[in-house]
């Protein structure tokens, strides 16, 4: 699967869900091509297929409702830039301002949805535009300037939620292949990576 | 992939992304905007400078300011007074300032929902509009169907709740309309007034005109503390002037601390006060004869009632300084007829005596022959828009064969009281109610025993609400409509007919976020649903321009003024013109048609009974930063004061062995117990009451701030009575002790009871 299919998938699985995933042929074999994140977090791959083909619709809406919209106790992980990079955990402040920024540059516009345009599923949309284009720069002040700054932040309040597999295994492959999209392509003459994907 | 790959991937290696064919998932198109490219955006000004103002009205509050909201690339960046505003300027309040923070809040309801868990679980999943809609209509039709449409009832405040108002009344149910805002707030002091003056003195607003007044009289009522701006600028203005300042409380408030006379008051006594006052000024030859005797009705009845009721005695039942009662009392008197006695707003204390506490307010008032006149109660002067047809339903007024009304005449007009709707959900009794509809009201933190509210939903076949924040209703309901806004939308139109009267509109400041969408919309959809013939305008513009129409405006003209229309106001009127609104044109000091329904024509002192030994009242109040328990997640406001202190007399804390800052739990007469909360010792409380703000503690495990946060002086008023006229429940008729470290402490009592008032006893469960 190339770079840019991987993303264009990850944009996919952060947004609410309208099929389950096991009937997402794209989603199967993104999970499937990350052996060693799933391995890495602490799951064997074989019991996360299982687990995931079992998830039925109603209850992966729920979660997706739980983690990402609204929930008892919070909503444990918004899943837009600003709330991490403004200093006041809101939406629609600096780090809006900062992604629409990096959109206009691009010379694309977002398409007016009921989500802000900071959403991850825009961000990760975004980076796999950019890698279809081929705008390495771009790219690179995009992940390192913006992207970088809040996902591992906002990975880690998934995590902290309790998250069912399926959206801890997105979650971790997103966080996988940002860092060695990063690695891999933003440090000219470097090439440190052991083995392709994993942290 | 090296970084080799990924160039030779790339078709076009630097060309602008929106001149190449986007692929993926059609999020994005190729930007429109000239000179979107690098670096080219604006530099703005800093701040708010050079933002676009809109004008609106506030929603933070029930008071509801102009505003206006400064918009810079389509979002909203501050909030001020609108500059044209005759009552507020360009002056709003620290809550008015946070409702930016209320439309980016990251715990806002977003999307519809419905609950897939159980009950109060609180698992949701997102749904659409008209999934939800669909739900809702079919749920009503068929609880109608079943069981009659009285069955169904609707909780409903401000300005949120007025469309969906209609379609509960189309329904056909009697209870189509209970607001907590009159049965658990304003309905006591409402009735009183109306039946005294013959028009609302104190509703939502108060016509109390203290900036011109001589003598302010404040009984319970601590301005500064509860802020609506244009009341506290009128209060300041009246002591800028020089009024002297009279201040019943049992607690040392902000205005107690402005007073010339601080009369620190046993809670439950304070009409006992006024009756003494009322027999002593008639004793004395110290009201306005010519007042009395041109427009009032009922003196005499009025003179032989309060003869019992002298200072000396009130001053045992008060536990007051006798000579400090009569200094206070004869100083409005030397000052009258220019004297603000505030009729108060948050009427419903102790049950029984509610109405006859504000009626002896009014009395008093009569007596001072402070009505129309500059610094005594005064004439609204109404603004009329012009109509837009179609915007109610029309129902044949009638009450049911069993209906929840007819225990209390005076409830008929306003509602249902929801004391009522609560027991006929828990009992099926006399009918069963089997869903409910809220919107615009925490009813979990507004209604005296929520335990009772909790069983009662548990009962229901269906409940949904609307809301902007997950409140503690939400996690109870089935579906949860995510209402947008009072900055992200279009209302009725506002008026203000107090002191300086004018009109304005409601409108988006900024776009609606998510899907939330307005009440209009929402209440347009199930009209259209339910085939009910009400709300014939697709968008909110369209009524609104009819209803300006009249007045040779529309939006667009009136926003070209600044968004608001001033009038001139007429709130005096001389001697020879006054005719009161009432059924003979007078005031009434005795009140015929009390009488009439078997209730007291006069006020007269009613024990309110005294905390067990043991045990102190716990009396409440609001902070200037927040409303209730509505703002306890915002970010700003939270920050201001994240959670409340507990204020204890510092002899009762020294005698139990506890400090300032200490952390208690507090139980109540029913066992009950609450969050803990920190101690504030002071000498500013009376030793038989302990003082909670209002709204913390929530038991919303959605809202992420406010989670927990202190106590909810709610959660422990578990005990309440109604009063007979309105049927409004009572919430000052709790009572507290203190549990530290596990220690359950006793409250010694340090001022005695006199005889006349018995202590409440506590049942002993077998």
């Amino acid at each position: 699967m190339d770079a840019a299919s991987v993303f264009h998938l990850l944009s996919e699985a952060f947004s609410f869900p309208d099929m389950p995933p096991s009937a997402n042929e794209g989603i199967v074999d993104l999970i499937a091509g990350f052996p060693t994140v799933i391995e890495s977090g602490n799951s064997d791959a074989n019991a996360l297929a299982n687990s995931i083909s079992a998830e039925n619709l109603l209850e992966l809406q729920a979660e997706y409702t739980r983690l990402f919209i609204n929930a008892p106790r919070k909503t444990p992980a918004p899943p837009y830039a600003s709330v991490y990079l403004s200093n006041n955990r809101r939406l629609m402040q600096e780090g809006y301002d900062d992604t629409i920024r990096f959109y206009l540059e691009a010379g694309v516009e977002p398409l007016d949805g009921p989500e802000p345009a900071d959403h991850i599923f825009y961000e990760l949309e975004f980076v796999g535009l950019l890698i279809d284009s081929g705008q390495a720069e771009l790219l690179c002040r995009f992940l390192k300037g913006h992207l970088l700054k809040w996902y591992p932040e906002f990975f880690g309040c998934i995590l902290q939620a309790d998250p069912n597999p399926y959206y801890e295994t997105i979650a971790r492959i997103t966080m996988s292949s940002l860092t060695s999209l990063e690695k891999e392509f933003c440090h000219e003459g470097e090439s440190n990576l052991k083995n392709g994907g994993s942290l | 992939m090296k970084r080799r790959e990924f160039i030779k991937l790339s078709a076009a290696g630097c060309a602008a992304l929106g001149l190449m064919e986007l692929q993926g998932r059609g999020l994005f198109r190729p930007a429109v905007s000239q000179g979107a490219t690098a670096g080219a955006t604006p530099q703005y000004l800093p701040g708010s400078l050079g933002a676009k103002e809109v004008p609106s009205v506030c929603e933070m509050c029930f008071w509801r300011c102009p505003i206006v909201g400064k918009v810079k690339d389509g979002k909203l960046v501050k909030i001020e007074g609108n500059p044209k505003s005759p009552s507020n300027g360009p002056r709003v309040c620290a809550r008015g300032n946070s409702g930016v923070q209320l439309v980016y809040d990251p715990d806002r309801m977003k999307y519809p929902m419905k609950r897939i868990g159980a009950r109060g679980e609180g698992k949701w999943a997102k749904i659409s509009w008209d999934e939800a809609l669909d739900e809702i209509v079919h749920n009503m039709q068929k609880v109608k169907k079943e069981y009659g449409p009285n069955a169904i009832a609707y909780f409903d405040h401000g300005a949120s709740a007025e469309f969906m108002r209609e379609i509960f009344k189309a329904t056909g149910t009697e209870n189509y309309t209970n607001e907590p805002a009159f049965f658990q707030c304003v309905g006591p002091v409402a009735v009183a007034y109306l039946n005294t003056a013959g028009y609302l003195v104190s509703g939502t607003r108060q016509y109390i005109d203290m900036g011109n007044a001589k003598v302010i009289l404040l009984v319970g009522s601590h301005i500064g503390e509860n802020v609506h701006v244009s009341h506290v600028r009128e209060f300041v203005a009246g002591l800028n002037k020089g009024a002297k300042l009279i201040v019943v409380d049992p607690r040392f408030s902000a205005p107690a601390n402005k007073a010339d006379i601080y009369l620190p008051i046993r809670p439950g006594t304070d009409t006992a006060l006024l009756l003494s006052w009322i027999n002593y000024v008639i004793q004395k030859n110290l009201y306005d004869k010519e007042f009395v005797r041109d427009h009032c009705n009922g003196f005499e009845k009025l003179r032989e009632s309060v003869k019992p009721y002298t200072i000396e005695w009130a001053a045992k039942i008060c536990d007051l300084n006798p000579n400090e009662m009569r200094k206070a009392i004869e100083l409005l008197a030397k000052h009258r007829p220019n004297v603000a006695i505030h009729p108060g707003r948050h009427s419903t204390w102790y049950g029984k005596e509610d109405v006859g506490r504000h009626q002896a307010l009014a009395i008093l008032n009569g007596l001072m022959g402070a009505v129309a006149v500059p610094g005594g109660i005064y004439f609204q002067t109404p603004v009329k828009p012009g109509k837009a047809k179609g915007m109610e339903v029309e129902v044949e007024e009638n009450t049911p064969a069993i209906s929840l009304k007819t225990e209390y005449p005076y409830a008929e007009a306003l509602g249902t009281p929801t004391a009522n709707i609560i027991k006929a959900t828990l009992t099926g009794k006399p009918y069963p109610i089997k869903l409910w509809g809220i919107n615009g009201v925490n009813i979990l933190q507004t209604i005296p025993n929520p335990y009772d509210t909790m069983e009662a939903i548990k009962k229901l076949d269906f409940i949904f609400c609307s809301e902007m924040l997950a409140g503690e209703t939400a996690i109870w309901s089935d579906i949860i409509l995510p209402d947008a806004t009072y900055l992200e939308r279009y209302d009725a139109i506002h008026t203000y007919d107090g002191l300086t009267p004018y009109l304005t509109i409601r409108q988006p400041v900024v776009d609606a976020m998510f899907e939330t969408r307005s009440p209009y919309w929402v209440a347009h959809q199930l009209a259209r649903k339910m085939n009910i013939n009400v709300f014939p305008y697709e968008k909110e513009q369209d009524y609104l321009n009819l209803q300006l129409q009249p007045l040779g405006l529309s939006i667009e003209k009136l926003n070209a003024q600044g968004g608001i229309l001033t009038f001139p106001s007429k709130p005096y009127r001389s001697r020879k013109e006054l005719k009161l609104p009432t059924d003979s044109g007078k005031y009434e000091l005795y009140v015929e048609d009390f009488a009439k329904n078997k209730l007291d024509p006069l006020p007269k002192f009613i024990t309110v009974t005294a905390p067990p030994k043991g045990y102190m009242r716990l009396v409440y109040g609001r902070v200037p930063m927040h409303t209730f328990s509505r703002t306890m997640n915002n970010l700003w406001l939270h920050n201001e004061m994240p959670e409340n202190e507990l204020w204890l007399n510092d002899e009762v804390a020294a005698k139990i062995g506890i400090k300032d800052g200490d952390i208690v739990v507090m139980e109540n007469q029913d066992g009950k117990k609450s969050n803990p909360v920190k101690v504030k010792v002071t000498a500013g409380m009376r030793p038989d009451a302990a003082f909670l703000p209002h709204g913390f503690g929530s038991k919303s495990p959605l809202l992420t701030k406010a989670y927990n946060k202190g106590a909810s002086d709610q959660f422990m008023i578990t005990r309440y009575e109604n009063d007979p006229y309105v049927g409004s429940s009572s919430h000052r008729t709790s009572f507290i002790r203190l549990i530290k470290d596990g220690k359950t402490l006793d409250i010694p009592e340090i001022r005695p009871l006199p005889p006349e008032i018995p202590r409440f006893e506590i049942k002993k469960t077998a």
